[in-house]
């Protein structure tokens, strides 16, 4: 049986006004998985309940095939994590918060965190108060990759930085999980980046797992028809997970293109749907259907 | 445990020295003042005890715990080291504050004033008292917690004194019951059952504190 890093099933959290609902995915060794979805679909929730920041109502969570909460300090030791906002002790020195987090992990690589932070051009003398947003992103990663950690855990982790940079963290990331014991999980907004380095992709909305699939998959299987109005015509229309209607065409998201294919009526164009058609065929279609 | 709170001195030393400094010489020379060295060392047991919460508190402020949290430590471990810290920082203040105290030229408290064998078990017992409640507040509620406990304090003050006021004679002879029934329990003790009988309710209300932290801590979302 394979065991994976991470292993999600049936998980549910609920809060007023917003529900997990059965979320359940799988993250293999040795990939990079992102998890996607408009704001509000419930990403950092995920997130959180994998660090067991909060307490989940139902479903269970295993990272390489141990119980995040029966062994929470083991497995926090193997993960590395970035939250969405870099929050730490406003006032202390970048110095200081690397020396009261170092001790805690056993696997802590003193040499490597230096070679991190001058990578980074981040000053250790500074307090953490005066970072832009970016450097503190690029601090969070820092101590996130000095442990050795087998599975990273990142929240938003391109949001603030600059295109080079983020260009070189998903390179180092793609480099990271050349060892087949590794994993990365990581959110984003930014679909570009899950295009260049994503293995799989989990989409997430309203709560809700859309998909949790091979990049490659997704690419094969799902598409978007353009096509007049006969499109939407008997028995195509089940077939499509997201419409969106012009007055003189109709687009359809499909994740069926194998079966659709055939049954098209003459003169529908077919595209390969991107990340970002997916998120936003979801996000304002879904409705439609 | 000793890693943890190694984490939060380091990550707090500038408030920990700077305001542990400037308190310790405020009460000590407030101290060395007064002629009633029970009355200002409880007054110095509280703001023994506000000190460590106000470390704690800076936690929240910062937004700092779902950092923390995601360290490889569970919550009882962290919460286990914020009390032994809490109880550290406590006696430390309090040591150095009475030390001072004596040191001050022309100090009103001397050694034998200040280090009275009920005083300080008092002092130990009144700052276990005030830790012991603000603590699950500020786990629960964070800084708002705390505020509300000591507002709630001066509110709950105000009303004592009205009511003092208007029920003198009924709170006098209720004080006077109090003291009636205690007088000989703690004759009968001597004063070293009495010394020990005071540690165990401090122990034990201690350790009651820390049960219901753990409780709180154990089922909050950060």
């Amino acid at each position: 049986m394979m065991e994976y890093a991470l292993e999600i099933k049936g998980l549910r959290k609920e809060y007023k006004g917003f529900t997990l609902k059965d979320v359940s995915f799988a993250l293999p060794r040795g990939t990079i998985m992102g998890l996607v979805g408009p704001n509000g679909a419930g990403k950092t929730t995920v997130i959180k309940l994998i660090l067991n920041l909060i307490r989940r109502q139902a479903g269970g969570i295993t990272v390489f095939g141990e119980d995040v909460i029966a062994r929470e300090k083991v497995i926090k030791s193997r993960i590395g994590f970035v939250l969405e906002t870099p929050s730490f002790v406003e006032d202390a020195k970048l110095r200081d918060i690397a020396a009261a987090v170092a001790p805690l992990y056993e696997r802590w690589d003193g040499t490597l965190f230096r070679s991190l932070i001058s990578e980074f051009g981040l000053p250790l003398d500074k307090k953490f108060k005066k970072l832009s947003h970016g450097m503190k992103m690029k601090f969070s990663l820092a101590l996130a990759l000095a442990h050795e950690a087998d599975l990273l855990v990142l929240d938003e982790p391109t949001s603030g930085l600059d295109p080079v940079f983020r260009r070189e963290l998903l390179e180092r990331l793609s480099g990271l999980i050349q060892d087949e014991g590794k994993a990365v999980l990581f959110s984003t907004h930014i679909t570009s980046d899950l295009e260049t380095t994503a293995d799989y992709i989990t989409f997430l909305h309203a709560g809700e797992v859309v998909f949790s699939l091979p990049k490659d998959e997704i690419h094969e299987t799902w598409a978007v028809v353009k096509a007049g109005p006969e499109l939407l015509n008997g028995k195509l229309r089940p077939l499509f997970r997201a419409i969106r209607e012009t007055p003189h065409y109709i687009e359809a998201l499909t994740s069926d293109i194998r079966t659709l294919k055939a049954a098209l009526p003459a003169g529908a164009v077919i595209e390969k749907a991107s990340i970002e058609d997916i998120m936003v065929f979801m996000d304002e279609g879904a409705a439609h259907v | 445990m000793y890693r943890l709170m190694l984490k939060d001195l380091r990550l707090h030393k500038r408030f920990v020295v700077g305001f542990g400094i400037a308190y310790v010489i405020y009460l000590a020379i407030f101290h060395s003042r007064a002629n009633n060295p029970g009355a200002v060392s409880l007054f110095g047991a509280f703001l023994y005890a506000i000190i460590p919460l106000l470390i704690f508190t800076r936690e929240d402020k910062f937004k700092a715990a779902a950092f923390n949290l995601s360290l490889p430590v569970t919550r009882k471990e962290f919460l286990q080291a914020r009390y032994v810290l809490g109880w550290l920082v406590m006696l430390v203040l309090y040591a150095g504050t009475s030390l001072l105290t004596i040191a001050i030229p022309g100090t009103k408290l001397g050694l034998s004033a200040i280090f009275q064998v009920k005083l300080v078990l008092l002092v130990i017992f009144f700052m276990a008292v005030v830790f012991g409640l603000l603590m699950p507040l500020v786990v629960a509620f964070g800084f708002a917690g705390m505020i509300v406990f000591l507002v709630f304090c001066q509110v709950l003050g105000i009303l004592f004194l009205f009511l003092a006021n208007l029920f003198r004679p009924a709170i006098s002879a209720a004080i006077r019951a109090i003291g009636e029934f205690l007088g000989p329990v703690q004759a009968g003790l001597g004063p070293a059952g009495s010394a020990a009988t005071l540690v165990v309710v401090l122990l034990l209300f201690s350790y009651g504190s820390y049960r219901v932290c753990l409780f709180l801590f154990e089922r909050k979302d950060v």
